[in-house]
């Protein structure tokens, strides 16, 4: 029987039959604002807690900056990072692509680089937050499939279960921004933004799961003091 | 409808050369004019010094070396090597890697066995999907160099210096060869290192 994985928040686990199956990699996608990062970075927090080392890489927001907004829900991310289960790389999007134009490196320069930390480290939990900047390094649609399967095969060969973020416009039903990422992948779960009438309400879907049977429901998402929470009971439109 | 495959880089300078080293034979008294000889060279035609590769004794030397590098392009090709490096090293290799013998012993060059060698070395030293040790490969490479003089050393009764001086001015075109193999593998693996270090170079 395959190992499973904790999301980090019950509800979803309860979604998920059990958690994410170990060394899958899933596509968490969504629009601005609808709790992606705060949901992949509990996913780590999770493994951190369990004693697993585990790595986040940031390709847009600082490192410090995530920290700060993070311990406003209760996860202490500088308390795992001093103790060296948490490794924290990349920066703000600028950043990395001034220090990529630099040395003259390509995509798969980074992911060679994803690679090396996970190999030193014995990494087990995966965060990349976003694959935007590296889908929009390449130019052809099939250049950017080639590098995404390379930086998937190459995570699921190190045993990583990893959670690859992807933001998409609002009010589309895309479930990525280039409409290829999610073949790629194992699992891909959706975050939704809802308007009804003058506030957003936010939702959860998995849209596909490899090997493993899931809730097909668009469920209630809230995002509180304590992080992400999942109402697994709860569907996000009632029946008529 | 059929696609056709689009003729690599490497074998059409591959062919090119044939077809130019052919074209050179034909022409009467072009080793006369283009080998490297010192007299010439010091008195200012220096153009020998490349000229000297596209030139031959005779048509079994000429054959000889069309084999060779239509062989060494076609294990270029198979092995991926960069059409870009293959190129650099002939016409490097066809400058610089007999210059040291050359100057030590006097000897009139012509042909491109030196670079057939230099392309030889820099590419069997690219080789990575056997796994085979470099020392190995070295030695291969010394056996194909030195293979007839040992031959006629075992046979004995014959006049070495001839086939001495051929073998070393191969050897001296595989060590080029080995030689810009290992500089820009080296300038290579210091570029990834680099490449491979943006994310944690960011605070």
């Amino acid at each position: 029987m395959e190992e499973r994985v904790g999301s980090g928040v019950k509800g979803l686990d309860f979604m998920l039959k059990g958690g994410f199956i170990g060394g899958r990699n899933i596509l968490l996608s969504g629009p601005a604002g609808s709790g992606k990062s705060t949901l992949a970075l509990q996913f780590l927090y999770d493994g951190a807690l369990s004693r697993e080392k585990v790595l986040y890489v940031t390709l847009e927001e600082s490192k410090d900056k995530i920290i700060q907004d993070m311990s406003k829900f209760g996860l202490n991310l500088e308390a795992m990072r001093k103790s060296g289960s948490l490794i924290m790389i990349g920066g703000p999007v600028a950043q990395v692509t001034n220090t990529m134009e630099r040395v003259d490196a390509n995509i798969y320069n980074i992911i060679n680089e994803i690679e090396i930390v996970i190999k030193e480290n014995n990494i087990k939990r995966v965060v990349i937050d976003s694959i935007n900047l590296l889908t929009m390094l390449v130019e052809s649609d099939g250049e950017r499939r080639m590098a995404l399967s390379t930086l998937s095969n190459t995570l699921s060969s190190l045993g990583c279960t990893s959670i690859m973020i992807s933001e998409t416009e609002e009010g589309t039903m895309k479930l990525s921004r280039y409409g290829i990422e999610e073949f790629i992948v194992d699992c891909v779960i959706v975050l939704y933004l809802v308007r009804q009438g003058s506030i957003f309400v936010p939702g959860v879907a998995i849209r596909k799961m490899r090997g493993s049977n899931h809730d097909k429901e668009i469920r209630v998402l809230k995002i509180t003091d304590k992080g992400v929470v999942v109402y697994p009971e709860e569907t996000m439109f009632g029946k008529i | 409808m059929k696609k056709h495959r689009k003729f690599p880089l490497i074998l059409k300078f591959t062919v090119a050369i044939l077809i130019a080293l052919t074209v050179l034979f034909l022409i009467p008294k072009s080793t006369q004019a283009f080998s490297l000889q010192k007299e010439n060279f010091f008195n200012g035609e220096y153009w020998r010094i490349l000229t000297y590769s596209f030139v031959h004794f005779n048509l079994t030397h000429l054959f000889e070396n069309l084999v060779g590098l239509l062989l060494v392009g076609i294990i270029a090709f198979e092995l991926g090597t960069s059409s870009n490096n293959y190129i650099s090293t002939y016409f490097s290799s066809a400058i610089f890697s007999i210059l040291p013998l050359w100057l030590l012993v006097s000897f009139v060059a012509a042909g491109s066995s030196a670079i057939v060698y230099a392309l030889f070395g820099f590419v069997i030293f690219g080789i990575k999907k056997f796994d085979m040790p470099l020392s190995f490969i070295f030695v291969v490479a010394l056996l194909t160099v030195f293979g007839q003089s040992i031959y006629y050393f075992i046979g004995g009764g014959r006049d070495l210096s001839p086939t001495v001086i051929q073998d070393l001015a191969h050897f001296s075109g595989l060590i080029f060869g080995i030689g810009i193999y290992f500089i820009i593998f080296s300038w290579k693996n210091y570029k990834d290192k680099k490449a491979s270090f943006v994310l944690r170079s960011i605070n």
